[in-house]
């Protein structure tokens, strides 16, 4: 079974309900659980999750990683092909602590934007 | 180039794209060019569907293979995958390198700089045309 395929299937055996679907070459699925919007999405395949407070911003999963092990700096790449599987490892964790997450979520994704804008812009 | 390794867009497609009803034609390098409406000398980049929408808003061009991806993406050669050397990827690129070839306004729909948008096609997309002179700037890509 593909991550993604692992990963719906570990979301709704937690009590995760799809609230959104979309097929096509951006694909996309979009769960609620315990609080927490996760988005996975895809660019003509390859699939990404992005996870969210409801009604606030989206960061990669890799930052919810980063935040639940307390790191200070944010991933790097911050998405790759094994956040997926890592997810599903941290899953349980990461829906006990969720919101209280969030903050330290922020910084790193603020600390992401910058560094993006010091090179892009 | 491309004329000779890939087949002519038409032949990738298994269904004719309906989105928003825009039209699909191939460019004389049988590169995909999806013009939407009076086609200024624009392009629109962004997360799907920001980038669609607004290109069909406004009229801007967008790189959409509809539902081509798929045979593009499992090629069983070297060209598959979204890699660097796919086909997917090198359409892309060449898109962008044809609407800066024609001096077209890149126009951003999506924020490149949002954590959520971090590792996507748009990213490679902006990171492309900086590698090459261009910067952000507010809503655009622009020459530095």
């Amino acid at each position: 079974m593909t991550s993604d395929r692992n990963l719906r299937r570990c979301l709704l055996d937690s009590g995760a309900r799809l609230v959104a679907e979309e097929e096509g070459a951006f694909a996309s699925a979009t769960f609620l659980l315990a609080g927490l919007v996760f988005q996975l999405t895809s660019d003509y395949g390859g699939w990404r999750l992005n996870i969210g407070l409801e009604g606030g911003t989206q960061f990669p999963a890799s930052f919810w990683i980063a935040a639940l092990e307390r790191s200070e700096e944010f991933p790097d790449p911050p998405v790759t092909e094994e956040d997926l599987g890592r997810m599903i490892e941290v899953l349980p964790r990461l829906l006990d602590q969720g919101s209280a997450l969030a903050e330290r979520v922020e910084l790193l994704g603020q600390k992401y934007s910058r560094a993006m804008k010091e090179r892009l812009e | 180039m491309l004329a000779e390794v890939f087949a002519p867009v038409e032949q990738c497609w298994s269904v004719a794209p309906q989105t928003l009803g825009t039209r699909f034609v191939a460019g004389a390098d049988a590169i995909v060019v999806d013009t939407i409406g009076g086609s200024p000398n624009a392009i629109t980049l962004g997360r799907n569907p920001a980038y669609v929408n607004a290109a069909a808003a406004d009229g801007a061009r967008a790189f959409n293979v509809g539902d081509g991806w798929k045979a593009m993406v499992n090629r069983a050669d070297r060209f598959g995958g979204v890699g660097e050397g796919s086909e997917v990827w090198i359409r892309n690129t060449r898109f962008l390198d044809d609407a800066v070839a024609r001096g077209s306004e890149i126009r951003l729909a999506s924020d490149p700089f949002a954590p959520a948008n971090a590792g996507s096609f748009l990213l490679r997309e902006v990171s492309y045309r900086e590698k090459v002179g261009y910067r952000v700037s507010g809503n655009r890509m622009v020459p530095q």
